[in-house]
């Protein structure tokens, strides 16, 4: 599922793992406990998340149409279960490989504001449902869907998650 | 007032159609590689590329270009009907109703699913009625070893066919640089056959990309049917 746990498995060729590959294997095991705790949790949140963005969108003046509002909302929800799926996975590539897609598809200047203020209210959103260690395992994986929107680098494909 | 309800409980929010760890499925067992679709794909490895760029120098000489050409034309057709289908089917509309953003977006990533490398669309000679289409990291340049002339026929084929399908309207397309010449990447340039046509004289006397494309778009617009 994950690089540690298949470099683990190829262990299997020539041994059985020893007490360090073991403690190894078992630090996996925790960390992935953690990861589906949070990814539960912004399951269980998203239509309070989401919803609340919507609302303080309706609260504001908006340069963009509603139908415009309701485009780029939903590319948003979608950037987010690909960030939980690739933290659950751990596989930076589960969100790298649909970056181009949901930022490209609603890009360009009349779109930065609204994609702006709406990465400010999910962070927030987020910050309210999770606590700031569970906050340290999903940022990673949003970081990158900041940088392919707003970066002036025009070549957004070439973003890599570290 | 947006009700999130209604677009968090849709059946499915379309994502990269062609994102490759979904892509392409495959069951060893049964010798197959297919796409999520379940239509069957094929990998070329580098050496049978190579053995049918000889074979076919070896039994048809100045004529293989030709030939893979044509041979690109036709799987650029069948390519075409496949990319419209199965986009046409995931996001609920044919690919005249996409934004032009979106299919380019879809064509990218298809390109580099396949395995053919990246490829990028120019439509600043639009108005003059060309489009010029780069590709990177070809699998038929590299293979191809160097030559005189650009090399990428399969892909010329290809993209000649896939762009006639898309516009409606028959197009020619000529190579004015190749990765198998030491250039970054692949130039194509289509446009009407009988304005295209042109510039195979001036790749054979190896002008270069710019000056080729420069002197297509001055040609005298009365050739333009």
């Amino acid at each position: 599922m994950q690089s540690t746990f298949e470099d683990l498995a190829r262990a299997a060729e020539d041994h059985y793992l020893q007490p360090t590959e073991m403690n190894s294997f078992k630090q996996q095991v925790d960390a992935l406990q953690d990861r589906l705790t949070v990814y539960e949790a912004i399951r269980d949140h998203e239509l309070v998340i989401f919803q609340t963005i919507a609302d303080q969108l309706h609260k504001e003046p908006a340069s963009n149409s509603p139908s415009d509002i309701e485009k780029v909302l939903t590319h948003w929800i979608a950037v987010l279960r690909y960030s939980a799926m690739a933290m659950l996975m751990d596989q930076p590539e589960v969100l790298t490989d649909q970056l181009g897609w949901l930022t490209d598809v609603v890009s360009g200047d009349e779109y930065l504001s609204l994609h702006q203020h709406i990465s400010e209210l999910l962070h927030q959103c987020l910050h309210s449902v999770l606590a700031e260690d569970q906050i340290m395992l999903i940022e990673p994986f949003l970081q990158p869907v900041d940088a392919a929107l707003f970066s002036e680098d025009s070549n957004r494909e070439l973003v890599v998650l570290g | 007032m947006i009700a999130v309800e209604e677009l968090t409980s849709q059946k499915h929010i379309p994502g990269n159609f062609f994102a490759p760890n979904v892509y392409v499925q495959g069951d060893t067992e049964l010798g197959l590689i297919e796409n999520r679709e379940g239509a069957r794909l094929i990998a070329l490895p580098e050496t049978l590329l190579s053995a049918l760029y000889s074979g076919l120098e070896h039994e048809v000489g100045p004529a293989a270009d030709l030939v893979l050409q044509q041979c690109g034309y036709y799987w650029g057709r069948n390519f075409y009907r496949r990319f419209a289908s199965e986009v046409s089917e995931y996001y609920g509309k044919s690919l005249a109703e996409m934004e032009m953003v979106e299919f380019l977006q879809l064509l990218k990533a298809c390109w580099k699913t396949y395995g053919w490398g990246l490829i990028e669309l120019d439509f600043s000679y639009h108005q003059q009625g060309f489009l010029v289409v780069q590709t990177q990291h070809s699998a038929f340049a590299k293979v191809r070893g160097a030559g005189e002339h650009p090399s990428c026929f399969v892909e010329s084929g290809l993209l000649s066919a896939f762009f006639s399908q898309l516009t409606g309207r028959e197009l020619g397309c000529v190579q004015t640089t190749c990765e198998s010449l030491q250039a970054t990447h692949n130039s194509f340039i289509l446009g009407l056959p009988e304005r295209i046509k042109a510039a195979e004289a001036w790749i054979k006397e190896a002008q270069d990309h710019d000056t080729i494309l420069s002197q297509l778009c001055s040609q005298p617009a009365a050739t333009v049917s």
